[in-house]
């Protein structure tokens, strides 16, 4: 049986005009894909069609509605989640919203993270959920940032925004990446003791490790089932046998492209041009723009070639389906799968694409109310305590 | 002959540095550029047939760990300052290789009085007129274009076999050790208006064929250095060292001879 859960919708807000050979012309659709493919009439459409289909998970009963960072290219179009974040804040009523998350290290300064997500916090009234990233190689070329000191800001702007959060100001912040000789952060957050942290990653296990040393949730999105249940089993070891907790479904996420229809044949062709078009064109990054040198550890790089070289194609639209990785199908299909694989992954929250690649407006809409009638009443429903560090299970004596 | 050098293990403050060391004669050290680090080459050997050269190996290149204290090229010159000390090296001739030319540019604007020499070849340092190509996004099979006169030379150099995971892992970690140095920016915008402190009479070397930084930029340095000449190499390009070891240590010796 799946452990209870909520259900996010996760969104990338995609370009759907990149060119089919962007590959081979350009090298990527991020960093140096030309933005004159960028049309701001199409954008300005594309942009309130999916705040609107967000705006409409809230009122169909999701558990939170995800927004994230990314920069310069056609993969996914919000430079600032906040902004999106804040126009949701104002347009929902139950829903949360997860910023999964913002990227500290693409910010000159920390501070102004922790005062726009406070904001944010206290407009929504406590419905925010902060993930923090480090961004991906692409953006430390985007953004000209050393990626061999990614790791040691990333730390250091996390402990400058909790404490920012957490104690009262002013106070000084004299550390190796920033110093403010004032740090007194207006707004103060609503959530108590500060909205939950979340971690989004790409599978490195000194992510692993610190998000485990937190107990922030962590979400590795878009990998294969078995890679998950090896990074979250890695995450619970560590929780239990060096900060002495049971880590919980409620720790860990499972993302999935998820398109329903009345049949399957009608499922499977209606969602594969999409699909395929985000496999080829959206997440098309070669190597040394998603992993730049220093980026991460050389164990977890060496890991990730090793990692590609036994699985050149990552993505593959039929394979994806056979190994659930996508749910595509009917609402059984899909529920039936849904549940499985999240019992597999040990994982509490779900978080769906319902929207992908270049995936029309109709299409979506239709998507998301077909999932939130045949399926979302079928999943056995909680809301978590993210923060929650039960302790281990007693031993048996003897 | 040249060919015979040591590798010693020189203990810098706390820090291991790998350091090449070969030939008879003055001293003179060479600072490798992003690659090479680690290279005994028939350059560095046609050098040894005059000098006694020291190449040593920069902190995070090679295989070294990259230590927190390395955050740019400034950290790199006070950093040579301890080699010398820790080699009892006092005055030297100074050469360095692209990125290393940037180094030993630095390192004689701040201590003119440890430099008898200074040979630049192709350095990097000073605000080029043009920008330089990113080799950091390129794929690593388009990068000998801009270094090679002849890219069929690269391909000559290669390996047979596909690269393993950890010869990967390796060259990605060195490159990381670039990065710290010329991510943000390869050049020091300030360089440019502390030239005049270099009092050592100065060697510039190009490639005729460089297209990562062109020997245009080396008529540029000559003029801001005064006290430089500019030797070009007709089919050699960045990597003039590997392509034409020895028209390179050839105008190195004569510049030594004349003074």
């Amino acid at each position: 049986m799946s452990a209870p859960m909520e259900i996010f919708f996760f969104h990338l807000m995609p370009w759907p005009q990149i060119p089919e050979n962007v590959t081979q012309k350009y090298g990527s659709s991020w960093v140096v894909l030309p933005n004159s493919y960028y049309e701001p009439q199409l954008g300005h459409e594309l942009y309130n069609q999916y705040l609107d289909q967000l705006e409409y998970a809230d009122q169909l009963g999701f558990d939170a509605l995800c927004v994230n960072e990314h920069h310069q290219n056609g993969y996914g179009l919000m430079p600032s989640p906040n902004i999106m974040a804040a126009t949701l804040a104002r347009r929902t009523k139950n829903a949360k919203i997860a910023i999964l998350g913002n990227g500290v290290n693409l910010r000159e300064n920390p501070l102004r993270v922790a005062e726009e997500v406070a904001m944010l916090d206290v407009i929504s009234g406590g419905r925010i959920l902060s993930g923090f990233v480090r961004g991906i190689g692409a953006e430390y070329y985007s953004l000209n940032l050393d990626p061999s000191q990614s790791r040691s800001r990333f730390h250091e702007a996390h402990d400058l925004i909790i404490k920012a959060w957490t104690e009262p100001g002013p106070f000084e912040w004299d550390g190796e990446h920033f110093r403010f000789r004032y740090v007194n952060v207006w707004p103060r957050v609503f959530q108590k003791p500060h909205p939950p942290i979340f971690s989004p990653s790409q599978g490195s296990s000194e992510t692993i490790r610190w998000a485990a040393q937190h107990g922030y949730p962590y979400i590795c999105t878009y990998a294969p089932i078995d890679q998950l249940v090896h990074y979250y089993t890695l995450y619970r070891q560590i929780a239990a046998e060096e900060y002495g907790y049971a880590a919980g479904p409620e720790k860990f996420g499972w993302t999935s492209m998820v398109y329903v229809a009345k049949d399957e044949k009608t499922a499977v062709e209606e969602a594969r041009a999409h699909i395929e078009y985000f496999n080829k064109r959206c997440f098309a990054l070669p190597p040394q723009m998603l992993v730049p040198p220093g980026y991460t550890s050389p164990d977890s790089f060496r890991n990730m070639v090793q990692a590609r070289m036994a699985r050149p194609t990552q993505f593959d639209y039929d394979e994806m389906i056979a190994t659930g990785q996508a749910l595509i199908g009917t609402p059984e299909q899909v529920g039936e799968r849904l549940l499985r694989n999240m019992e597999r992954a040990g994982t509490g929250i779900f978080m769906g694409a319902f929207q992908v690649g270049d995936m029309p407006h109709a299409k979506v809409m239709k998507n998301l109310e077909l999932f939130a009638k045949e399926v979302l009443p079928h999943l056995p429903r909680t809301k978590h305590d993210y923060r929650a560090k039960p302790p281990l299970p007693a031993r048996a004596a003897g | 002959m040249g060919e015979n050098y040591r590798t010693e293990q020189l203990e810098v403050r706390g820090y291991q540095v790998p350091v090449q060391i070969g030939g008879k004669g003055e001293p003179l050290l060479l600072l490798h550029g992003a690659g090479g680090a680690g290279l005994w080459t028939p350059f560095h050997a046609a050098l040894a047939e005059r000098f006694t050269v020291y190449a040593p190996v920069h902190p995070g290149f090679a295989g070294t760990p990259l230590p927190d204290w390395v955050k740019s090229v400034a950290d790199l010159v006070y950093h040579y300052m301890d080699v010398l000390n820790a080699l009892g090296l006092r005055r030297i001739t100074l050469a360095g290789i692209s990125l290393g030319g940037w180094i030993a540019t630095e390192f004689a604007v701040t201590r003119p009085d440890l430099v008898q020499r200074l040979v630049l070849m192709a350095p990097i340092g000073v605000r080029p007129d043009s920008p330089m190509p990113d080799l950091f996004i390129l794929d690593p099979q388009e990068a000998p274009r801009y270094l090679f006169a002849d890219p069929k030379m690269a391909a000559a150099l290669r390996p047979a076999a596909p690269p393993s995971a950890e010869m990967i892992t390796a060259m990605w970690s060195e490159q990381a050790a670039v990065a710290r140095l010329i991510w943000k920016r390869p050049y020091n915008p300030q360089l440019e208006r502390r030239l005049h402190h270099i009092t050592a009479p100065v060697l510039l070397l190009w490639g005729a064929e460089d297209r990562l930084v062109p020997a245009a930029h080396g008529r540029k340095l000559q003029k801001l250095i005064g006290n430089a000449q500019l030797v070009v190499i007709e089919g050699a390009g960045h990597v003039a060292p590997l392509e034409k070891p020895g028209e390179m240590a050839q105008a190195i010796l004569r510049f030594a001879s004349a003074g």
